[in-house]
């Protein structure tokens, strides 16, 4: 499933700690409308171009990307430091 | 049976494919079942479970002054579509990229992997642990989950 919140805290000592949730749904809503109006030219592009490796790349791009997004779900990284710890996670 | 595999077995048998192919086709189609029943889609008809995550995890030694800790969990679906990637970068950096791997020990070449091989990454990599102690300083994990 593509992500949809991105969550992200902060701790720092004697600061109040940032928690930060981003929907990513939102943004999705913005980056699929356009993707789709690309679509198009990319395979233009792919028809036009003569390189094999650049033909390769447009035309396995989007599926590429999509995949990769669909993978994020899950993936967190915690970093503790002496004063600051900081948490991202992709839900 | 599986449609797929009874497939598979009456290609064997009117000799389209030989036995080693046929092998070869079956435990593919295993690692896809145990995919499938590791992500909570379905029950699966055979194999083993695969694990779902790459975990690092940094933590200070007893002897440690040091208090940082990491802990990153990546789905394993994105290492697969991240090798994946690599086969788009271009060819004079690609050798650059090999003879580092070459020198470092590793023969193999990332941009050639293909979906089998990823498959049998993934499923090797369920019995990987990498456990270092740096002298009670560091203690550093590397596991699947």
């Amino acid at each position: 499933m593509i992500p949809v919140l991105f969550r992200l805290k902060l701790k720092r000592k004697n600061k109040r700690p940032l928690r930060l949730w981003v929907p990513l749904c939102l943004i999705w809503l913005l980056v699929i409308p356009l993707a789709a109006v690309l679509g198009p030219f990319m395979l233009t592009a792919a028809w036009v171009m003569k390189r094999k490796e650049y033909k390769t790349l447009l035309l396995h791009f989007y599926p590429l990307l999509f995949s990769a997004l669909w993978s994020l779900p899950s993936l967190s990284v915690e970093i503790e430091g002496k004063d600051t710890a900081v948490s991202m996670t992709f839900i | 049976m599986g449609k797929e595999k009874r497939k598979i077995l009456e290609m064997l048998s009117k000799g389209k494919i030989d036995i080693d192919e046929a092998e070869r086709l079956l435990n593919a189609l295993s690692f896809e079942a145990a995919a499938v029943d590791t992500s909570g889609r379905g029950p699966a008809e055979s194999g083993p479970s695969l694990p779902r995550y790459l975990r690092v995890v940094v933590e200070p030694g007893e002897n440690s002054k040091k208090k940082e800790r990491v802990n990153v969990r990546v789905p394993l679906k994105l290492i697969r579509s991240g090798i994946k990637w690599a086969s788009f970068i271009p060819k004079e950096a690609q050798e650059k990229v090999n003879e580092a791997f070459i020198e470092k020990g590793f023969d193999m070449d990332f941009t050639k992997m293909n979906e089998e091989d990823l498959s049998d990454l993934v499923f090797n990599l369920r019995d990987l642990t990498v456990d270092v102690d740096v002298e009670g300083e560091e203690h550093v994990k590397v596991f699947c989950e």
